[in-house]
């Protein structure tokens, strides 16, 4: 390849030299046929001829070596080679020398030490044999060593390389934004390009404007390496005028298609608007490579030229189109790793509130076993409290009356006793009543009846059935009615409504101490009744308030409390009112006192077409009176009857005489009769004929009591319209038995 | 709590039936039926028939209406024709009364 001298006095001599530095500068070497080449090394106490013979159509080499002096002067002697010989000195000298630098240190001193430099020379020999191996296979016709090929070379490796560093930095997902600018920078060094963008479509305009509200989408340059800072910035350039008609351009370039513009002023295909801008960022030459990604035109992979115009090579083009290639895979990851970064954030959240509703609603569990444990608490301490009274001082009297009219209790005493037996079974009877009607409410068996009736009546039997409870704590009750006489119908269930009210104000008596008072307001806003009761009580702490109209709870744990009751009535309060579809809201300050507020809205009344006298007569029928007539004679008997079903809420009257009771059954209407037999001296057949035929509207029954009844005789009375028979000496609770079932 | 309907003890001396107690005996029900809020035992006493109840009692005229109970034992004698009466005679109309006499 080439000829050097080695020192002043070594020279290497190879045909290339010879033929470069002769006149005819190129040797056109036959295709086909052997070829030689020779190295030639020549120094004062040392020669070597070096001789290769390459055979193109085996593609094998012949290599011959020899240090003899006398074949190497018959090998110099054709007359082109020494003739040229001499001039070397003078035309090569830079090569010569160049060579000196990487030959000479290797060089042997001495001519034994032969071995050594034989290796180098094959070395030389191989190294040489292989570059120009090179332009063979490539069919070139040259015979001598390519610059460009090299470079060819050298830029296909560093593709490749460019490549290959994408591919692993896709692999690692590194962020989007790094392994894009990597890229673009290093292909921008690799090309020599001066600029080199990317011009992405339909980024969202949040970035670049702050107002998230109308996020719009536009076509800009998000992504740029320069060559240096001499050359124009782009970024986050954007123009409409010009690229947004090139909508069919936008289709090409979804088909793969590269724009190649050599020179920008000589390109027909560019329009003048187009040329104008290139102007303006001053390109000179450009070429344009779309990246897809799943079929979309994700966006454009621009480079420039600013200075000169530029001939784009293939290799040029498709290395951009690879990496466009390589580029849309990078997005397309990326986006994909961005949606599931979204949906994983999305399951998180999920998890996150499905567990805080499992907590939730397994603190909720775990309080509403708790307050059921507390209501047991509460109740069996409520039931005990009577019952232990009743059963003490019933046991006390018992144990008295037995001793034989020796009873040390005075009367007084006695009846006082007897009082409190019946107050505590009173009690008990309303807590067991409470505990039916709140499941009975919960099961929703209560159907509003609803009625129209005078509030302020209703606001007086209110007051007027709690106020010995007042009375006996001294606690003011005090009404304040608001509503004109004109307003003062209202519609609703008159029997619920009550209900509600007489538990609030009946709750604010019992947490109002001594000299305090309790107001019940009352008016009116157009279609609803307000409520208002406020009493100067104890109050309910904030913390607490939440808890007020929960079932079982009673504010005060059962062990501490001062104030009895089931914790039932303000729960059952508040069904009452929802049940009308009103509302309850509590105001309290502890140690001031509370005000509980219903408002109720009027309710319709389900026949508004009758007439006001129907509707009364419906009322009183609806109204569940159930009226006992009891003709007896007997006081004992009669007395305990009259107490007893008093007790079970029956209205009672008793009849003394036969001979005016005819009429007067007739006239009250009664829901069932009980006839004492032993006391009355008539005719059963007829009294319960007459009775049956007078009161034949209405399902009247007959009960006959009697000390004992044979069957015959049932079965007698039986034919006589007599519905039941109560024996005398039956237990109390089988003949309240007996009498529910008839009535119902 | 939980109200207890209070219960009443009534006894309404009549006269045979003559008009007057048939009159009184369908204005108590009346009453009793509208008005009246807790559980009553009435009992019927006819005075030609049981003397010595009315003697007990110290019944001068019928119809006489008297509530035994809850205390204080009150008596109202007539036809029981003033509504107004026989609710206040059965401490129904107390409160209400009391109420207007404020209002004026």
């Amino acid at each position: 390849m080439t000829a050097k001298m080695v020192g002043q006095e070594a020279l290497l001599v190879t045909e290339k030299n010879l033929l470069t530095s002769s006149k005819d500068t190129e040797i056109h070497l036959e295709k086909d046929g052997p070829q030689e080449q020779f190295r030639l090394l020549i120094m004062p106490q040392f020669k070597a001829l070096l001789i290769g013979i390459i055979n193109r159509e085996n593609t094998d080499y012949q290599v011959s070596i020899t240090f003899d002096s006398d074949a190497i002067a018959i090998r110099l002697s054709c007359p082109e080679i020494s003739t040229q010989l001499s001039q070397i000195n003078k035309h090569k000298q830079a090569e010569i020398e160049n060579l000196q630098q990487t030959i000479l240190p290797s060089l042997p001193q001495d001519r034994n030490n032969l071995s050594q430099f034989i290796a180098q020379l094959l070395h030389i020999l191989t190294t040489d044999n292989l570059a120009t191996d090179i332009p063979a296979a490539n069919d070139y016709p040259h015979f001598c060593y390519d610059q460009s090929v090299e470079k060819i070379l050298h830029h296909q490796l560093e593709q490749q390389r460019i490549l290959d560093r994408v591919k692993i930095q896709i692999s690692q997902h590194l962020d989007l934004l790094e392994i894009i600018q990597m890229a673009i920078e290093q292909v921008l060094r690799l090309l020599e390009l001066d600029r080199l963008v990317i011009y992405q479509l339909d980024v969202p305009l949040e970035s670049v404007d702050s107002d998230p509200v109308s996020v719009q989408q536009i076509d800009t340059v998000t992504y740029e390496a320069r060559a240096s800072d001499d050359i124009s910035s782009i970024l986050y350039f954007h123009d409409e005028i010009c690229f947004t008609r090139a909508s069919q351009c936008k289709n090409k370039y979804r088909q793969g298609f590269s724009l190649i513009v050599n020179d920008v002023e000589t390109n027909p295909n560019l329009t003048s608007c187009l040329q104008d801008l290139m102007r303006r960022l001053q390109i000179k030459a450009k070429l344009v490579t779309p990246i897809i990604v799943r079929d979309k035109l994700w966006g454009l992979i621009i480079a420039h030229q600013c200075f000169d115009p530029r001939d784009w090579q293939q290799s040029e083009i498709r290395f951009l189109h690879q990496i466009a290639e390589y580029l849309a895979i990078a997005i397309y990851q990326n986006e994909s790793y961005q949606q599931l970064q979204v949906q994983k954030k999305l399951l998180e959240k999920q998890v996150k509130t499905r567990a805080k509703q499992l907590k939730d609603a397994l603190i909720a569990a775990q309080v509403a076993n708790q307050s059921k444990h507390e209501f047991i608490g509460n109740m069996s301490h409520e039931l005990r409290t009577p019952l232990t009274c009743i059963i003490g001082l019933s046991g006390t009297l018992l144990h008295w009356s037995s001793a034989n009219g020796k009873i040390p209790l005075s009367i007084e005493k006695q009846q006082q006793y007897l009082k409190t037996i019946q107050d505590s079974g009173k009690q008990l009877l309303a807590l067991i009543n409470s505990i039916l009607e709140i499941s009975d409410v919960e099961a929703g068996k209560y159907l509003l009846d609803v009625t129209e009736f005078s509030l302020h009546k209703l606001a007086q039997s209110v007051l007027q059935t709690v106020r010995e409870e007042a009375q006996k704590q001294q606690v003011d009750l005090i009404l304040e009615f608001q509503i004109q006489p004109e307003q003062d119908l209202f519609c609703a269930d008159r029997e619920r409504l009550q209900e509600i009210l007489l538990n609030l104000v009946s709750n604010g008596i019992k947490f109002t101490s001594e000299g305090g008072q309790v107001i019940l307001r009352i008016w009116r806003e157009q279609q609803q009744a307000i409520f208002e009761i406020e009493d100067t009580g104890i109050g309910i702490a904030q913390q607490q308030l939440p808890f007020l109209f929960e079932k079982f709870k009673q504010l005060e744990n059962f062990r501490q409390r001062t104030h009895n009751g089931a914790g039932l009535g303000l729960a059952l309060t508040k069904q009452l009112v929802e049940l009308h579809g009103g509302g309850i809201q509590v105001e309290s300050a502890l140690g001031k006192g509370s005000t509980f507020t219903v408002h109720l809205p009027n309710q319709e009344i389900l026949q508004p077409d009758l007439n006001e006298e129907v509707a009364i007569s419906e009322l009183a029928k609806t109204k569940v009176v159930r009226n006992i007539v009891l003709l007896a004679q007997d006081e004992e008997i009669a007395t305990f009857i009259c107490q007893m079903l008093t007790a079970a809420d029956y209205q009672v009257i008793w009849l003394l005489d036969i001979s005016t009771a005819i009429a007067q059954v007739q006239l009250l209407e009664p829901d069932l009769v009980i006839l004492d037999r032993d006391s009355l001296d008539i005719d059963i057949q007829i009294l319960s004929q007459n009775l049956k035929e007078m009161v034949s509207k209405k399902q009247l029954k007959l009960i006959l009591l009697s000390e004992q009844l044979t069957d015959n005789e049932r079965q007698y009375f039986s034919e006589q319209g007599i519905d039941d028979y109560l024996l005398k000496l039956m237990k109390p609770t089988y003949l309240l038995e007996k009498i529910n079932s008839l009535i119902t | 709590m939980t109200k207890f309907r209070k219960t009443y003890v009534l006894k309404l001396y009549v006269a045979g039936n003559t008009p007057n107690s048939v009159r009184a005996l369908k204005t108590l029900k009346n009453i009793l039926e509208k008005d009246f809020q807790g559980v009553y035992a009435l009992k019927v006493i006819d005075v030609l028939k049981n003397p010595q109840l009315a003697e007990e009692d110290k019944i001068l005229a019928t119809p006489t209406l008297s509530k035994v109970l809850p205390p204080p034992v009150r008596k109202i004698i007539g036809d029981l024709s003033d509504r107004e009466k026989v609710l206040i005679g059965l401490d129904l109309l107390y409160e209400e009364i009391k109420e207007r006499e404020g209002e004026i």
